[in-house]
């Protein structure tokens, strides 16, 4: 390993000069005035500055010393319930502090690696197990556990317990997705911390004495918060289990990619937990400015719509006289069905604000210079339910996409929705509607003439279409999205795509060929580059260069965010 | 980089050798004391013959109707260990599908909804095409559910498809049980019913 950075914390303080600090030194080297707001500690015999008014985990972190933790969590309170952070300090040599509650001053150095220090550790440790199972063999933690980490670093030693461990619950139904092992909890309270103070729903609290003690829901009532999945990412051991991931898979086969949550407006950073070729848990990927490190359950199943439900092979005809194609011969029919409808009034182009800006891009153009219409129209998931946390009522992860492709085309963009829109033709990039997909809609699109659909997952319309083409999901891509405050976040390609499906970029390249138009896309970093050239806000950006945490773009950030929601720092 | 080099070199036969005769002698002298062995029937006593039928007394075992037993030890095809009540004792953890260097199991694990035991395989299949032999899957297992104890190994099979065993193969033999068993939900370790 290389020399640990002595100066990881930003702003950078200034580099050690021959200034002479006065007062006490604290080691043989003389060590510089820490700048304003900063402080100098040694831990472990290594010089770290470090914010002021950190605890000694966190200053330790600095200097790559791991000091470990079961109930600390640096977005909730400090509880010093588990006693597995103790380290000693110059303070008082010889004497215990807990490394998270304490904080760093002037000058303090901190020994995490003495023999009290491990004895304390150790001795934590065997605490947390004297009553704990130990059936990691049948624990969907296992393998992310801290608790089994720890055991490896710092106990290490076998059982000396000698009589029956207590029994609590197991299986114990939470919520609806959220599931409770008693017997494995450690009561750190983390999860009781995370829903007073982040969620602001206190459903859960500890309930009984001594080893007695558990977490339990309050009476009448369940773990039913739209945020009670994060309990189950902050549980340090296998209490809190996720009950749609419950059981699918063990977690060391699972390879983590970094995307983003098309559930609504926000754009919730995700890692999309992925093995051979199939997505089996979304799981928060920190963004300070986005999501923090938290996720809603809603989007934390979202991934369901890549996986389940899907419009698998190409189709042509509706009802009886449906036949499945290829992708080449669905290509040629469409465009076949299309030819004559160039320039028509009677064609109307529907673009999803569920699809990538990239997507929308090709599918505008297509609108626009292929089929030769003026305007297009937006369609979407209808409006949900939302909060001023993370959950937006627009529940389309691209709505400001659609704008910024529509202006930049010089595009009328209108409401699918609007009563102006009295098409015979249909050509659907997305297959969801906003208005109510029951009888009156489906009855509408039995009648239309020719409906193109290019759709995810089966619904109504896809049912309808007399053209249906698979989609591929934002997991199966490289994209952006462009969130409800103008982020714009880029991802990349998850998962391949699944049957035949393929990005709208890909079907237009098609499309287009087979009718003659120049629009061809090769990526979606192409289509990207002819967005950017042409839409002011993005000014020449390119998908490679742009951050994996997104980027604000000028002029679309809303009036007034939700009260408690992440946003840009340096915003109100 | 220089490279040693070691010369090798014929040893000397002398011309006993190089006649060759003496050895074929030996070699059909050995023929044709079997063939006399078996002609007057005399029985190698030493052998553990198998399924050994009627009264035929010639050394030869003649497979696959006679089989030599195999030595204890072996490893033979794999079986999923029953518990008393019949089910597998399989809690489907992975370890063997994890530690298994072929790649060889499959598992997709499922939730019982009253039993005291919460996990178990609703698929578990081993291709024994691919299997190794190796014995690591016995090793690794915590709930002592796969064994190789059969004492027979993988039959021949006409396709491909055919040498993957699922789960209602593999689950035969002896049941087990071991005296941890008796902890489930709702009872102490003690076996007596739980107090809350
Ligand atoms: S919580 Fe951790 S130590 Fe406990 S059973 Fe689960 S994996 Fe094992
Ligand atoms: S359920 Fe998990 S997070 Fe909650 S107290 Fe127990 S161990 Fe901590
Ligand atoms: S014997 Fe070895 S190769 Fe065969 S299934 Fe077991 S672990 Fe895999
Ligand atoms: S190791 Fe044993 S208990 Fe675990 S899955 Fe394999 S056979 Fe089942
Ligand atoms: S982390 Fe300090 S007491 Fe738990």
């Amino acid at each position: 390993m290389a020399e640990p950075n002595t100066a990881t914390a930003s702003p950078a303080p200034p580099p050690s000069t021959a200034a002479a600090p006065a007062g006490p030194s604290t080691s043989a080297t003389t060590i510089a005035p820490a700048p304003e707001g900063f402080v100098n500690v040694v831990v472990d015999g290594k010089h770290a500055v470090v914010p002021q008014g950190v605890n000694l985990i966190e200053a330790a972190r600095q200097v790559n010393v791991a000091i470990p933790y079961f109930c600390y969590h640096p977005k909730l309170s400090i509880a010093g319930q588990c006693r597995m952070c103790l380290v000693e300090t110059s303070d008082a040599r010889g004497r215990l502090v807990a490394g998270c509650q304490i904080r760093v001053k002037e000058g303090l150095q901190i020994f995490t690696k003495t023999d009290l220090v491990k004895d304390a550790q150790r001795a934590s440790e065997e605490f947390h197990l004297v009553n704990h199972p130990v059936d990691c063999a049948i624990c969907d933690q296992s393998g992310e556990c801290k608790l089994q980490d720890y055991y490896v670093g710092y106990d290490a030693k076998p059982s000396r317990i000698a009589t029956y461990k207590v029994n609590k619950p197991k299986r114990k139904i939470f919520g609806p997705l959220v599931v409770y092992d008693g017997e494995r909890c450690i009561l750190c309270t983390r999860c009781v911390r995370f829903m007073n103070e982040i969620a602001k729903e206190p459903q859960i609290a500890m309930v009984g004495r001594g080893d007695h003690s558990e977490i339990d829901t309050v009476p009448g009532g369940q773990l039913d918060s739209k945020y009670s999945g994060n309990t189950v990412d902050i549980c340090p051991v296998g209490a809190l289990l996720n009950r749609d991931f419950r059981f699918t898979s063990r977690v060391w086969y699972l390879e983590n990619e970094r995307t983003v949550c098309d559930a609504c407006a926000n754009g919730c950073n995700v890692g999309a937990d992925v093995r051979a070729d199939e997505v089996y848990r979304y799981l928060p990927k920190r963004n300070e400015e986005v999501n923090d490190v938290w996720l809603c359950d809603d989007g934390r199943v979202s991934y369901h719509r890549a996986m389940d439900g899907r419009v698998e092979t190409a189709r042509i005809g509706r009802g009886d006289a449906a036949r499945f194609l290829s992708d080449e011969a669905a290509v040629q029919s469409t465009a076949e069905a299309l030819k004559p409808l160039v320039g028509s009034s009677e064609l109307a182009v529907l673009i999803s604000k569920t699809l990538t800006t990239e997507e929308m891009l090709a599918a505008a153009v297509f609108a626009r210079d292929v089929l030769g219409q003026k305007r297009i129209y937006s369609t979407g998931r209808p409006p949900g339910s939302g909060d001023d946390f993370l959950i937006r009522t627009d529940k389309n992860p691209n709505a400001p996409g659609l704008d910024l492709v529509a202006k930049a085309l010089g595009l009328e963009l209108i409401d699918a929705d609007d009563p102006k829109n009295h098409a015979q033709h249909l050509v659907m990039f997305g297959a969801e509607m906003t208005g109510d997909l029951s009888a009156r809609g489906q009855a509408m699109a039995q009648a239309l003439k020719t409906l193109v659909v290019l759709g995810v997952q089966h619904t109504p319309i896809t049912e309808a279409a007399t053209h249906l083409l698979p989609l591929s999901t934002h997991l199966e891509q490289e994209g952006t999205f462009l969130n409800y405050y103008g982020r714009l976040q880029r991802f990349r390609q998850a998962i391949p795509q699944r049957f035949d499906s393929m990005p709208a970029w890909a079907w237009v390249t098609r499309l287009s060929k087979a009718l003659g138009g120049q629009w061809l896309f090769e990526s979606a970093a192409e289509a990207f580059g002819v967005l950017a050239a042409k839409s002011a806000p993005l000014g020449g950006k390119s998908l490679e260069a742009l951050p994996d945490t997104g980027v604000v773009l000028e002029g679309l950030a809303p009036a007034e965010y939700p009260a408690r929601a992440p946003r840009p720092a340096g915003t109100k | 980089m220089p490279i040693d080099t070691v010369t090798i070199r014929e040893p000397d036969y002398g011309p006993r050798e190089r006649l060759y005769l003496r050895e074929l002698v030996r070699g059909l002298l050995i023929t044709s004391r079997h063939f006399f062995r078996n002609l007057f029937g005399e029985r190698d006593l030493n052998s553990e013959v198998g399924e050994r039928q009627g009264a035929n007394l010639i050394a030869t075992v003649s497979y696959p109707e006679e089989r030599r037993a195999y030595p204890p030890g072996y490893r033979g095809m794999h079986r999923l260990v029953p518990r008393e009540d019949g089910k597998p004792r399989c809690v489907a953890c992975y370890m063997c599908a994890t530690v298994c260097p072929a790649q060889c199991i499959y598992i997709e694990a499922g939730e019982y909804d009253q039993e005291g035991i919460e996990k178990y395989p609703t698929r578990f299949e081993i291709d024994e095409l691919r299997c190794i032999v190796c014995g690591f899957c016995v090793e690794a297992c915590p709930k002592d559910a796969i064994r190789m104890d059969t004492g027979t190994h993988s039959p021949a099979v006409l396709s491909r498809p055919l040498a993957t065993f699922d789960k209602e193969a593999l689950l035969k033999g002896p049941a087990v049980s071991h005296p941890t068993d008796a902890i489930t939900y709702g009872k102490s370790r003690r076996g007596e019913p739980l107090k809350h």
